[in-house]
């Protein structure tokens, strides 16, 4: 299968249309390579079983409808659209996962990773027992295969970027289940690259269109854009799952005929129900919404090397602005959780305590003043790519006026915007939720793929790559909230609010976990939790 | 007779070669980069260049469009960007589907507007006919997604469960054991396209039903009946040749909107799949076909015109008609 159109990029969010993308943890964490030294271990807990309130039930077919297109491709390594990530978490297993309420990394085919040396050497173990789905005992060597088909320079896959401490020219095996990495840098975050779908291990010499993986469930058919078949992996090697006997996945080309599908009962789910079209389903008995606040966010971007956003009060001002219950009501349709101006409220590092940041436009007006700028003019340029983008940016518009800020909003073509979508002095973003660390990586680093408020603050630095080095969990994640109340203190971005999932699913189903960890629809897409009730 | 068609064959050509520029042209020239587009907002530079060179968005614009009008003539249409399936094979799918919902509509819609037409314009001016006006300016008002969500609403979701709301056709059963997921698109487009020949019927009957000659048919006490039949009704037949040429070539497009409603795996939804992932050569080629199927459609149509209608088929006999004196192809209303 062709790589063509499949690198570099993931949707994360896959409404109004599917062609939205979020690079997120995929994109190159460019410049953040360096040595170091130090001693430590780093830990994990053990698979977590989904909390349930009745006993599951074995059997049945789920047929869960998504937005999908013919671009879709059964090559974990390659995907880019939550369609393909859907059917990927099915086929295939990856060597870590985050449990459905909190960004704190769970093992699935690794059965320990040991950082050492200050986290420059990676130590994994898979394991025992595991079985590819034609029979094959599933070894290091398939873990080993799959790192140099993510990593091969000619041809390198979605998750190269997020990999890239591996040095695929030095991995050691030390027996069938154990290779000991030597780091290209220290990597403290380095079991929490794991859980993105397109580093899910694939079988030595992987084929995509035999795809072998030792997922809850086995291939039987794929049609890009229009449907595919997986059945029950009887060998599946957690205890009891999956329970039901098969999986359909339908395609769909828009959110009306996949709503539609969902209410005349021709799919049992369907992902991310756009947020004004909620109702539809509320009122049906047989029909359950599945809402999720996973720390989706559109941050207002201010860029502080620009001005008059280089003054710390000029951005202080304009986050004093905001009336975030507001944004989440107008732009969100009241589907949102308010937000503090940091990102990854589920990550374990986040600062819960500080105080929330409320409208106050009396402060932000002695602000501009102080600062010099109490005539404050805003070049808002933005795109509409993203479901509440432009709503949220009419709110910000309204609530500058109060504060006598002039705000001109200028919607520009999304293919005007993007090319250069880190030069804009005022705009706005859309991230998925990642990992603390990661994000910090790719925003909040100078030279991270993704730094629109060009934010290169020394102390985020040292900060940064002193948590790289530190393979004490806790004490790493000091050091990521030190950062976040960076962030929050004077940083670039206005992170008013976290966007919900809404999922519908039919109440014949049980098993859905709203997923607040990472925000992808009907719990990770993990339908080896899924019972028929 | 041979001359006009070689004449309209000529001149259709010429549209679809223009077509076929415009078409480059917006898909090539629009502000901003199709890789870019596709790719997203993040997607890192390496990817974006890999992409570009793929889709030979490097070559200058002229070379891209000799190059892809080359392999479109010599019927080398390529693969998808995308799905690197063959273009002709996605075309191929996409017309047998649209091409059966074309195909029912017509059978459908026709009988239905020559019946309807007919009766409004023998009780012209009467209550049933002032009701038959309201109702098809009704349809004529109402967009074909509008028809659409409203019949699911009713059929499918809300009112009633009696049909699918969705075409999940299944590529693995054979299509005919599938039909009920036709029934709800065709329905939509029947309803769309009904209301055009019902009028024009209508409007070609009355004029007809107050000529001389079925004056003087009446006068000769011949039957109303035998006077419709024999006499009235096979003079609107060029009328109903004309406006069945029209609905297909407005099926040709309104399937699109209509498609996607139902998802639908027609050209219409083949064709949204396609510019929502910017492949380029798969929306060419289609709108291409698209062309070249309007063109075919008028000149047969025009070509039925002339041998139904008695004025012109004996002109065409003595002399090639001048291309004026033939009725023109209708403009499709969209």
């Amino acid at each position: 299968m062709s790589p063509s159109l499949r690198e570099g990029t993931t949707r994360e969010s896959s409404f109004p249309t599917r062609r939205k993308f979020v690079a997120g943890s995929l994109a190159a964490v460019g410049g953040v390579a360096l040595a170091a030294a130090g001693c430590s271990s780093s830990s994990t807990s053990a698979p977590a079983s989904s909390a349930a309130s009745t006993t599951p039930r074995r059997g049945g077919t789920l047929t869960v409808g998504s937005l999908g297109s013919t671009s879709d491709s059964l090559d974990p390594n390659t995907l880019t659209s939550n369609m393909d990530l859907e059917r990927c978490f099915n086929l295939y297993d990856t060597l870590t996962y985050f449990p459905h309420d909190a960004l704190n990394v769970q093992y699935g085919l690794a059965e320990s990773m040991e950082l050492t040396q200050g986290a420059s050497v990676a130590t994994i173990r898979i394991r025992d027992g595991i079985t590819w789905h034609n029979g094959k005992p599933f070894t290091i060597d398939d873990v080993m295969y799959t790192f140099s088909r993510i990593l091969n320079p000619k041809n390198p896959g979605e998750a190269a970027g997020s990999l890239a401490s591996i040095n695929q020219n030095d991995m050691q095996k030390l027996d069938q289940r154990t290779v000991r990495l030597k780091l290209n840098y220290p990597d403290s975050i380095f079991p929490e690259r794991f859980y993105i779908p397109q580093t899910s291990v694939v079988p030595v010499g992987f084929d995509p269109a035999n795809p072998v993986g030792t997922g809850p469930f086995t291939y039987q058919s794929f049609t890009p854009g229009q449907q595919s078949v997986f059945t029950r992996y009887p060998n599946y090697w957690m205890p009891g799952q999956p329970y039901l006997d098969k999986l359909v996945i339908v395609d769909f080309s828009d959110n009306t005929s996949q709503v539609n599908a969902l209410l005349s009962g021709q799919v049992d789910a369907i992902d991310s129900v756009p947020l004004n079209n909620t109702s539809t389903i509320q009122g049906r008995a047989n029909l359950k919404l599945l809402k999720a606040s996973g720390g989706y966010y559109q941050p207002i971007v201010m860029r502080v090397d620009a001005a008059p956003y280089n003054d710390v009060r000029v951005r202080q001002a304009v986050r004093l602005l905001v009336d975030r219950p507001q944004m989440i009501s107008l732009a969100y349709n009241g589907y949102g959780t308010i937000g503090n101006d940091m990102p990854c409220p589920s990550d374990p590092a986040y600062p819960h305590s500080l105080p929330q940041r409320v409208q106050d436009i009396g402060q932000a007006k002695s602000l501009l003043k102080a600062a010099g700028q109490p005539d404050l003019s805003i070049n808002f340029v933005t795109a509409d790519e993203d479901y509440g983008l432009i709503p949220g940016a009419e709110v910000f518009v309204q609530n500058a006026q109060a504060a006598g800020v002039k705000v001109n909003l200028n919607v520009i073509q999304a293919s005007v915007y993007n090319p250069k979508f880190t030069d804009w002095p005022f705009t706005q973003g859309y991230y998925g939720n990642k990992p603390l660390g990661i994000m910090i990586a790719l925003r909040y680093i100078k030279g991270g793929t993704l730094n629109d408020t060009r934010w290169n603050d020394p102390e985020t630095n040292t900060l940064y790559f002193d948590a790289l080095k530190d393979t004490n969990v806790a004490q790493r994640n000091e050091k990521f909230q030190a950062i976040a109340q960076i962030l929050y203190d004077r940083g670039g971005d206005v992170i008013h609010s976290f966007r919900e999932t809404v999922d519908g699913y039919s109440s014949s189903f049980d098993g859905f976990t709203a997923d607040t960890a990472t925000g992808w629809s009907l719990g990770q897409y993990r339908f080896r939790e899924v019972w028929t009730s | 007779m041979a001359k006009l068609i070689a004449r309209r064959l000529a001149f259709g050509v010429l549209i679809v070669w223009l077509v076929s520029v415009i078409v480059f042209l917006a898909t090539q020239l629009l502000p901003g980069d199709a890789a870019r587009e596709l790719l997203g907002r993040y997607a890192t530079p390496a990817s974006v260049a890999y992409l570009q060179n793929e889709m030979h968005l490097n070559e200058p614009a002229l070379q891209q469009y000799l190059h892809w009008l080359s392999d479109l003539v010599t019927g080398h249409w390529g693969k998808s960007l995308v799905s690197q399936d063959s273009v002709a094979a996605i075309v191929g799918n996409g017309v047998k589907y649209t091409g059966l919902e074309m195909i029912l509509t017509t059978l459908i819609a026709t009988p239905i507007a020559l019946a309807v037409g007919s009766l409004s314009a023998m009780r012209s001016e009467g209550a049933l006919d002032q009701v038959l006006s309201v109702l098809t300016l009704i349809l004529v008002a109402l967009p074909a997604f509008v028809i659409a969500i409203a019949l699911v609403f009713v059929l499918a979701t809300t009112v009633f469960h009696v049909l699918p709301a969705t075409s999940l056709v299944g590529s693995s059963q054979p299509f005919w054991s599938q039909l009920e997921y036709v029934i709800l698109p065709t329905a939509t487009l029947v309803l769309a396209v009904v209301p055009y020949p019902i009028r024009m019927i209508r409007a070609s009957m009355v004029e007809v039903l107050r000529s001389d000659y079925v004056s003087l048919a009446r006068l000769h006490g011949i039957s109303e009946r035998r006077v419709i039949f024999r006499h009235a009704l096979p003079n609107a037949i060029a009328t109903t040749v004309q406006v069945t040429a029209l609905n297909l070539v407005f099926l040709a497009g309104g399937v699109v909107v209509v498609e996607n409603v139902f998802n639908y795996p027609g050209i219409g939804y083949a064709f949204v799949q396609a510019v929502n992932d910017r492949d380029i050569p798969t929306i060419q080629t289609i709108v291409v076909v698209l062309a070249i199927f309007y063109v075919l459609v008028n000149l047969v149509a025009d070509v039925l015109v002339v041998l139904v209608t008695p004025r012109l088929r004996v002109g065409a006999a003595k002399a090639t008609p001048r291309l004026e004196d033939v009725p023109l192809s209708l403009e499709p209303m969209a």
